[in-house]
């Protein structure tokens, strides 16, 4: 272990004895240097399109973001999606309005027998962050009824976090009993 | 005593920095990292119908971490992982108090084909079924950032650490690389299908999910390969059902589709933003 950094011992505990903090050992990291807004940032969108399709034309994507993150490895990521606004329909249930939710945001009920599949998703690469609308009719019993998404109709704000740890360092911790 | 180390980011003074200003407050436990490292083993291909535990590495820590998996695609043989169909096939990841283990379904009848498991593992040296709360003073008047010429960087030399290094993973402490701090941590068993965390951040913060399994609890899968401990599933944000944060509380909905495992204790972490994004 490098010898370069700062340890704090726990209230009336010696640096032998019980550490609350060690900077020598990796932590999850974001680097501020950097341009935020390719690491950390809010961003206001819609759901998407009206992506219009049929259960025999099959699925649809497009895409919503994209930020280059300028990293040279596929990053650990957190993203959740703000609603501000969802057609009534939807949200009973899912996804409540004035709450953040994790990186796959239903825009209708998952698993509805028949009814549309319809969210929107995160991906990451070694170059790209970016956020996915999909679209699949899901009618098995009218195939060729089109069906249409409300993702229009939503107002949300993404937040995501890309955090600066490689996992190029392979690394074990001295364990202390 | 109440001895203790705070930092602020560059250019806040300390007295007026929001918990977001802060490189370090030394009172706060932070997303430490106990072992990262990758994995490649080939596992049976044939086994008695059922579910195997295959330990993966030891972590040693002697409590449930939070723990994240990545599978690594494209497999160099085909992608098994939760297909199903496929026989044998990784149905998940649990740990317990020494260890981190690959559970593997086996189905007798289905032809058998080889498995070879490739991911990276990161366990945090983080109790999360620990009740804590970081401890908080909000400034009166937050401060803005009026230079960025003030701060401390410690490097690492075992990883060629240089102060213009571009690299923040060659510092163990640089005030503009930030160390994600911890908020809260606990469990909670749903009520009702139900689970509401108090966390009081004012806006909705970013979190982690798990659930932690313990063998006495009736219907409980894991206890066949875990009968005499507990288990931890590894951190994620989806639970399989609805999680969703609001300014104060976090909750965790059941349901037909999206059900809290009713065999299973939610645990969380939520963290600290490193950098103001309420709104």
């Amino acid at each position: 272990m490098t010898k370069t950094g700062i340890i704090v011992a726990a209230d009336g505990k010696t640096i032998n004895d019980t550490l609350i903090y060690d900077s020598r050992t990796p932590h999850l990291l974001i680097d501020t240097r950097r341009n935020s807004s390719k690491l950390l940032d809010l961003v206001e969108m819609t759901g998407g399109t009206a992506l219009a399709t049929t259960y025999n034309a099959g699925p649809l994507r497009e895409e919503l973001f994209s930020v280059k993150h300028e990293l040279t490895y596929v990053p650990r990521t957190s993203v959740s999606f703000y609603v501000h606004d969802a057609p009534a329909v939807t949200i009973v249930g899912h996804n409540p309005i004035g709450t953040f939710s994790s990186d796959l945001l239903a825009l209708t009920p998952l698993g509805g027998i028949g009814a549309p599949i319809d969210y929107i998703y995160m991906t990451i690469d070694e170059t790209y962050l970016k956020i996915m609308h999909y679209y699949a009719a899901g009618d098995a019993l009218n195939p060729t009824l089109t069906h249409t998404s409300d993702a229009p109709l939503w107002r949300i704000t993404m937040k995501y976090m890309i955090n600066n740890n490689s996992r190029k360092y392979a690394y074990t911790a001295d364990v202390y009993s | 005593m109440g001895q203790g180390v705070i930092i602020s980011q560059s250019g806040i003074p300390v007295n007026q920095a929001n918990d977001y200003q802060k490189a370090l407050d030394s009172r706060w436990k932070f997303m430490e990292i106990s072992i990262e490292q990758d994995i490649d083993i080939s596992l049976p291909s044939y086994l008695a119908n059922g579910t195997y535990a295959f330990k993966l590495f030891d972590h040693g820590l002697n409590y449930l971490p939070g723990f994240e998996i990545y599978e690594k695609y494209p497999y160099t043989t085909p992608m098994w992982t939760y297909l199903s169909n496929y026989n044998p096939y990784v149905s998940g990841y649990v740990a317990d108090k020494q260890s981190v283990y690959v559970m593997v379904q086996y189905s007798t009848g289905i032809a058998a084909l080889p498995l070879r498991v490739q991911l990276s593992a990161r366990v945090y040296a983080l109790d999360i079924t620990t009740e804590y709360q970081a401890p908080s003073d909000p400034p009166t008047t937050a401060a803005e950032p009026t230079i960025d010429t003030i701060g401390a960087a410690f490097t690492n030399q075992a990883k060629g650490g240089s102060v213009r290094s571009t690299d923040p993973e060659t510092f163990t402490l640089y005030t503009p690389i930030k160390s994600i701090a911890v908020h809260k941590t606990g469990t909670q068993k749903p009520v009702s299908n139900i689970v509401t965390i108090t966390h009081n951040v004012n806006y909705p913060p970013t979190y982690l999910v798990t659930n932690v399994y313990n063998p006495t609890t009736p219907g409980n899968p894991y206890t066949k390969a875990f009968p005499d401990s507990s288990i931890i599933k590894p951190l994620s944000t989806t639970l399989f059902g609805l999680v969703v944060a609001s300014a104060n509380t976090l909750q965790a909905f059941g349901g037909p589709q999206t059900a809290l495992d009713a065999q299973a204790t939610f645990a969380y972490v939520i963290l600290k933003d490193p950098a103001q994004v309420a709104s």
